[in-house]
């Protein structure tokens, strides 16, 4: 997923843009409310972890004009203020989840993992795609009982086309979700990750759709 | 308790009903006096009267007569004109003691028989006596004491009568003007009672007699102090708890990032360690600052409200974060509504404290029982678990007081509902084994809120 963190403190803003990043999302940091909304202007992002108080103002301000603008990029709150006011007050603007400062990075990762799972319309972290049984919040794949390996970058493709089943998605989408600003993206990266995850997971689990990107086939969820 | 009305009603109405009876007496004995000088004016003017008309028959045959007689049985009566009570009674002598004339009624008994000139009281009456040098009587008259005794007892009738009724009367109208003016001290008291921790609104000192207008604006201007400090240190603790939690996040997620690229071994596990530590102070933190806010008085409300909504935001929290899943049964009996004047932040640390503990002293994968009785306005938290002796049951309000060793914690949980719960509408019961159950401990949160039947 292509992820906007707006966060002011460094140390928890590194940490956190490491631990995404780490799980195969794109992750743009940004420090203040203007920079974010220069952001948010120019890229379809798919999730934004916003914290409330910033230099420049007042994060749930920003997540209002979103929501008035009619975005409806999925937003989780991450803030120091621990109140059930505060929390009220953030779900109220239109936030998907509210996570308080100290928080633990694998509770993060779970959390971004079901806010996309909410928006992908599939809650589910368990579905199956052909003979593939796949636990998103685990982030794993197996056939037949067996698992199979993938990089963090091969999941964040793979994820990013369950989530559009029966839809191709372009390559520029596709690398809107592996990469974040900054980022090198060289011309056959996603041709190159495509071929790899078809090698693990089957050549028909991907269909190539000419002319547009690509598509995966109808998945099912698990009881 | 005294009362400044019932002290000053009681003191003015004895204090009058003692001046009454001072002056009553003070002014009998007034009128004693004048009556008796009244009186004996009028006994001598007449005794005066009667010696001169006496002194113009001396030269009567029968005054003479009688002089040579010098009989007691001679001596002339004064003429009966008609019956009728003789309150003064005289006899007139001559210069040697014979009688020459004495009224009707008089008693010769009342009338000492040596001359002398001038008042005197006998056991019975009032005497006046005086001589005329030429041509030698004189006269000495009488006037009954139990007359002037009877004139000076109707004067007091008439003041003892109506006294017990003025009375009556000053009670009345003391009672009347000591609480209309009492009306003002009672508006200032009702005000005062009426400000709390969550109320500090100045008192409306505009109509206020001159007496009472510099304690308002005291109270007045200590309030608005007490609120300048209340809300420091609610800012304070608030703000605090803000401030240190980004750099214990930032801490934190730091060292969780070096564990996760870390290879096992040596360094991995201090970090690891280090990892523990921060979060155990950011749980420290955190309990700490809960306290604080709960001290501060910052979690109570003027206003009840219905807080069932932040009952099940704080259990769907559990539920997200994955603490205690699959542990925590919540049930409502009755209408999904909880009564109190907690504000929502309040109730979400009660509750969230209340449920961490029954998840932390409780066997694990065991069930935590969350039930709210709507009618009865009360919440339970029933965990399972070892009975918890009666004696040890109280101490765990208290700070820094665990109920097993074994369990993590600060030992604040308890202390904090204790915090959070004081001076508001809810108490807090704990019961060990809890209620229906013969092992296990609950706790009870029941609202005093009135629930409004809908």
């Amino acid at each position: 997923m292509r992820i906007l963190l707006v966060e002011d403190y460094e140390q928890l803003g590194d940490a956190v843009q490491q631990q995404i990043a780490g799980d195969g999302h794109a992750v743009d940091w940004m420090r203040s409310i203007s920079d974010a909304e220069s952001c948010l202007a120019t890229t379809p992002y798919e999730l934004v972890l916003l914290d409330l108080m910033l230099p420049d103002g007042r994060g749930i301000d920003l997540l209002k004009q979103l929501r008035r603008k009619g975005s409806s990029v999925p937003v989780i709150i991450i803030t120091a203020l621990d109140q059930i006011s505060d929390r009220i007050a953030g779900l109220n603007a239109g936030a998907d989840d509210y996570l308080i400062k100290p928080f633990d990075l694998s509770e993060l990762s779970a959390r971004v993992a079901a806010v996309g799972r909410r928006y992908a319309q599939n809650p589910n972290p368990l579905i199956t795609l052909g003979d593939l049984t796949i636990d998103s919040a685990n982030r794993s794949v197996a056939r037949d009982g067996r698992t199979i390996d993938l990089t963090s970058r091969e999941w964040t493709l793979f994820e990013a086309l369950l989530r559009r089943p029966n839809r191709p998605l372009s390559k520029a989408a596709l690398e809107e979700s592996l990469y974040a600003f900054g980022d090198e993206i060289e011309s056959n990266t996603i041709e190159v990750h495509i071929s790899r995850l078809r090698k693990k997971i089957g050549k028909q689990a991907i269909q190539t759709v000419r002319g547009v990107g690509y598509r995966i086939g109808s998945v099912a969820a698990n009881d | 308790m005294t009362s400044i009305q019932r002290h000053l009603g009681i003191s003015l109405s004895i204090g009058i009903l003692v001046l009454w009876l001072s002056a009553a007496v003070i002014s009998s004995l007034i009128v004693r006096h004048e009556l008796d000088e009244a009186f004996d004016s009028a006994l001598q003017e007449a005794a005066q009267r009667l010696l001169s008309i006496a002194a113009l028959h001396t030269d009567d045959p029968e005054f003479t007569a009688q002089d040579e007689d010098s009989s007691a049985a001679t001596y002339q009566r004064s003429i009966r004109l008609s019956d009728h009570a003789e309150l003064l009674t005289y006899v007139v002598r001559d210069h040697k003691g014979n009688i020459l004339l004495i009224s009707h009624d008089a008693d010769l008994d009342t009338f000492p028989e040596e001359t002398w000139v001038g008042f005197r009281t006998s056991p019975t009456h009032r005497l006046y006596a005086e001589q005329a040098t030429a041509p030698g009587i004189g006269i000495t008259i009488a006037d009954p004491l139990a007359h002037r005794r009877e004139a000076w007892l109707e004067v007091i009738s008439a003041l003892v009568v109506a006294l017990p009724l003025l009375i009556l009367m000053s009670f009345g109208l003391v009672w009347f003007i000591v609480r209309r003016s009492m009306h003002s001290v009672h508006a200032v008291r009702s005000q005062i009672e009426s400000r709390s921790g969550t109320n500090l609104a100045p008192l409306d000192a505009d109509d206020l007699p001159t007496e009472l207008s510099p304690i308002a604006a005291s109270v007045n201007h200590l309030m608005d102090r007490l609120r300048r400090a209340l809300e420091s240190e609610r800012s304070f603790a608030s703000n605090s708890a803000h401030e240190l939690r980004s750099p214990i996040a930032g801490a934190l997620a730091q060292t969780q990032r070096l564990v996760a690229q870390l290879p096992e071994g040596d360094h991995r596990s201090r970090a690891r360690e280090i990892e523990a530590s921060l979060a155990g102070i950011a749980k420290l933190s955190e309990k700490l600052m809960q306290l604080a806010r709960a001290e501060s008085g910052a979690l109570l409300s003027t206003e009840t409200a219905d807080l069932f909504s932040v009952i099940k935001l704080v259990l769907d929290e559990f539920d997200r974060a994955g603490e205690g899943a699959k542990r925590l049964h919540f049930q409502c009996q009755g209408a999904q509504r909880f009564m109190t004047r907690l504000d929502p932040d309040g109730m979400g640390i009660l509750l969230r404290n209340v449920v961490e503990n029954a998840l932390k002293h409780s066997p694990t994968a065991s069930r935590v029982d969350i039930v709210v009785k709507s009618d009865a306005n009360e919440i339970r938290v029933i965990n399972r678990g070892a009975v918890v002796p009666p004696a040890d049951i109280e101490s765990l309000r208290m700070r820094f007081v665990r109920g097993s060793a074994k369990a993590s914690g600060a030992g604040l949980g308890l202390a904090i509902v204790e915090a959070v719960t004081q001076g508001s509408d809810i108490s807090v019961e704990l019961n060990s084994p809890a209620t229906g159950y013969k092992d296990g401990f609950e706790v009870r949160l029941k609202s005093r809120s009135r629930v409004v039947k809908t």
